[in-house]
């Protein structure tokens, strides 16, 4: 049945479904004022970093990479555009996983400059944005307590793209 | 598993409108003057010759509260005057455990008790995920409060997309969830949401 074409009609009407899209919003408006361009999202993403921190013993190899997803709202303040990307317009995340189990073990959403440095680590605070995510994500993700020698390894010289944290 | 009761559960509670008022009479009648909480203690009975052993029950059941006399610290005065109690601990002293550390000789496996935790895929999606049901709650009080202030002062009617609005209760968006995850899992090209009705 779920994976039939028209399955959701025999769950809600096409009406309902309007109107619950429409009115969707994870969080309150007046959360916007805390200066962090990414509120609607944040409490969610704050539960899976914790209940993954909270459930997960992380392997010796760890994967850090971007991803996105194509996003054409208008009123997002998370999107971003790239012309050379096949999703002109999209939101990125960052998400650091276990390289053998695929589990999530921490994930961000870019926010662009950031000028507040909004959920970012006091040690990660300062740096370009793409050695920011990776330093963030080990340190809140708690792989720091396990070796140091990732996390310097990675502050001291930087990444881009695809790495695998090699402890 | 029955998910537990919520104040969301009655989704009227969500209504910012219907939250603040009430359709009961209860409390018409009470003054300023009447007080909300009535404590009673055991010394009024024996003052004035009541039962022995009530007054006993009395006494053995309410907690003695001692209350602070003198003027009340501000919150921030009594957080500034915490401090930090640290412990010195050698290098490599058995005796302290970290319980954040694990050898990863034995490669990556989920937390002590964290498996037994869980005995079906919604509680393992609560319990790894974070997606609990109190969170699904909030998104729905969250969209109602959204639709109240936004959509319907706007449209200045209850109706929405042809159709009379009632509040979005927590079980209805646990569907809604659901449905948006399996259209992600079985993308359909072109038409968009409407494909799938």
């Amino acid at each position: 049945m779920l994976n039939s074409t028209g399955f959701a009609k025999k769950i809600v009407l096409l009406a309902r479904f309007k109107q619950m899209r429409a009115a969707f919003h994870p969080e309150h408006k007046w959360v916007s004022n805390s200066g962090d361009k990414c509120y609607q999202l944040r409490a969610i993403i704050k539960l899976l970093n914790a209940a993954s921190y909270s459930a997960f013993h992380p392997g010796p190899n760890s994967s850090f990479d971007e991803g996105g997803l194509a996003c054409h709202s208008r009123v997002c303040p998370i999107q971003q555009y790239n012309k050379d990307k096949p999703d002109k317009h999209r939101v990125d995340f960052f998400i650091l996983t276990d390289a053998k189990t695929h589990a999530v073990l921490h994930l961000d959403v870019y926010q662009g400059k950031n000028a507040l440095q909004v959920s970012v680590n006091e040690e990660a605070c300062g740096l370009p944005t793409t050695q920011r995510a990776v330093v963030n994500a080990v340190l809140e993700s708690g792989l720091h307590t396990e070796t140091r020698a990732g996390h310097r390894h990675m502050s001291t010289e930087g990444t881009e793209g695809t790495v695998c944290v090699l402890r | 598993m029955l998910p537990p009761p919520r104040r969301t559960h009655n989704t009227l509670l969500t209504d910012p409108i219907h939250a603040v008022e009430s359709d009961s009479d209860e409390g018409e009648s009470v003054g300023k003057n009447d007080n909300a909480y009535s404590f009673h203690h055991g010394w009024d009975a024996d003052d004035k010759g009541g039962n022995e052993s009530s007054s006993e029950e009395a006494t053995a059941v309410l907690p003695v509260i001692e209350l602070p006399s003198g003027p009340q610290k501000r919150m921030c005065d009594r957080l500034k005057e915490l401090k930090w109690d640290f412990q010195p601990v050698s290098a490599n002293d058995a005796t302290v455990k970290d319980v954040d550390y694990y050898a990863l000789t034995n490669g990556p496996c989920l937390k002590e008790g964290v498996a037994s935790s869980f005995s079906d895929p919604f509680d393992a999606f609560c319990r790894v995920g974070g997606l609990s049901y109190e969170f699904v709650a909030r998104i729905a009080a969250n969209s109602n409060d959204y639709h109240h202030t936004q959509i319907k002062t706007e449209l200045g009617q209850n109706r929405f997309h042809n159709l009379e609005w009632k509040d979005i209760a927590t079980e209805e968006m646990c569907r809604f969830l659901g449905m948006l995850l399996n259209m992600s899992l079985s993308p359909v090209d072109g038409g968009g949401y409407p494909a799938y009705f």
